[in-house]
């Protein structure tokens, strides 16, 4: 719940933005977005030859600025899921507790983590 | 009678240490074994065997290496044999040939799909999907029906071999990631939008309209060009703008002239009519008409 907007600049014909677009597909996808229907995810095409990036605010005014020309898919989620629990910390809940305790995107980028 | 023995460690090599035994020898022979029996027993009982058999005057070790004279030291060091290097196995040093594979039947017909669609369609449209659903995608689908564009899932793989050898290389690097193509054989790009507006994860990354690779501006920009006819007006009136500004400027000059001629016959006319007979100035009216 911590998130408020995540804007991702891309250009499709540079080569270096594999790693920003499947972050797009991570956080565009139908789990993350249902859960956290605060959170709108608009994406830029432009095709100046600039780099990825992607730009998060989160409900507190903060900004995290990724450049992904050279970061891996994992290391922006990581980066992302540090901050959403920085800002929210929860305390460990048991095993059974439903999962819509706990933001989604997290939970997601957790699971994605551990898959890649 | 024989001398007690000093327990002391370097038994072994003490050459002062002695015994001497002036039992008989079965009785020797006795104590022996009850030594060797009672070996383990009595250090235990902190008791000192009776007898220590110590070896005089000879040692373990007698034969020493004799010390190397210097001068056959450095012979044999320059003379000391360097094995070669063993050479690098074969498959170390040659860069691993990856085996072609040929390609399966299924590819090959996807990329004779891919050719007619290329040859046919005018519109080509890259579109990446960030996990829609299946109901938007069934809506979406069937609000470009009605206008005539298909979508199409290719896979990557044979999409980017197929553009490698075609004129379209350059719309290789759209291919990452999950893509969707919209093809339609008119270039139908404002219906596109207005479809693709209302699914926010469907993004638009570029199209091929009549064989020119547009970015995503180039679209927009398309999508706003008014119809070839109207296209076609504007730029004959363009192009005949000065033409006609040339034509005008010539006949000002005759034009000025005939309009002061006219003026005046009309001024002569009245004047003529309140001399001459009315029956005269309609018969100069029509001549100077």
């Amino acid at each position: 719940m911590a998130v408020k907007n995540i804007v991702v600049h891309i250009c499709p014909f540079e080569s270096n933005v594999r790693s920003t677009r499947e972050f797009l597909v991570m956080v565009g996808s139908e789990k993350a977005r249902s859960t956290s229907i605060n959170c709108e995810v608009m994406t830029e095409v432009k095709h100046d030859q600039s780099e990825p990036l992607v730009d998060i605010t989160f409900m507190d005014g903060e900004r995290l600025m990724m450049k992904g020309a050279r970061l891996t898919i994992k290391e922006m989620l990581t980066a992302l899921q540090s901050r959403c629990v920085a800002k929210d910390p929860r305390p460990k809940l048991p095993p059974r507790s439903s999962p819509t305790q706990n933001t989604l995107i997290e939970l997601f980028c957790v699971g994605i983590c551990k898959c890649l | 009678m024989f001398f007690r023995v000093p327990s002391c460690f370097e038994r072994r090599n003490c050459n002062r240490c002695l015994t001497y035994d002036a039992r008989p020898p079965f009785q020797r022979f006795l104590t022996k074994m009850a030594a060797t029996l009672c070996g383990r027993l009595l250090p235990k009982q902190g008791w000192l065997p009776l007898t220590q058999s110590v070896r005089h005057g000879s040692k373990a070790v007698t034969r020493h290496r004799k010390p190397m004279h210097i001068l056959k030291q450095k012979l044999m060091a320059i003379t000391e044999y360097i094995p070669p290097k063993p050479a690098a196995p074969p498959g170390a040093l040659t860069p691993r040939v990856k085996p072609v594979q040929e390609e399966s039947g299924l590819v090959l017909l996807l990329k004779k799909d891919l050719q007619t669609m290329f040859q046919d369609c005018k519109m080509i449209a890259v579109i990446q999907n960030n996990a829609t659903n299946s109901e938007d995608m069934l809506l979406l689908k069937h609000r470009l029906h009605k206008h005539g564009i298909k979508i199409k899932f290719i896979p990557n793989q044979v999409m980017r071999s197929y553009l490698a050898d075609s004129p379209y290389i350059n719309m290789g690097p759209l291919f990452i990631g999950q893509t969707v193509l919209f093809v339609s054989k008119e270039p139908k790009v404002k219906e596109m939008l207005l479809s693709l507006r209302t699914s926010p994860q469907m993004v638009l990354l570029g199209a091929c309209i009549e064989k020119i690779l547009l970015s995503r501006q180039g679209v927009l920009n398309y999508a706003k060009l008014p119809s070839v006819t109207v296209v076609q007006g504007e730029l004959v009136s363009g192009l005949t703008m000065l033409t006609s500004q040339t034509a005008s400027m010539l006949q000002r000059h005759p034009a000025h002239l005939s309009l002061i001629l006219q003026q005046y016959l009309k001024q002569q006319a009245p004047a003529g009519s309140t001399n001459g007979t009315p029956g005269e100035s309609p018969p100069k009216a029509e001549e100077t008409a």
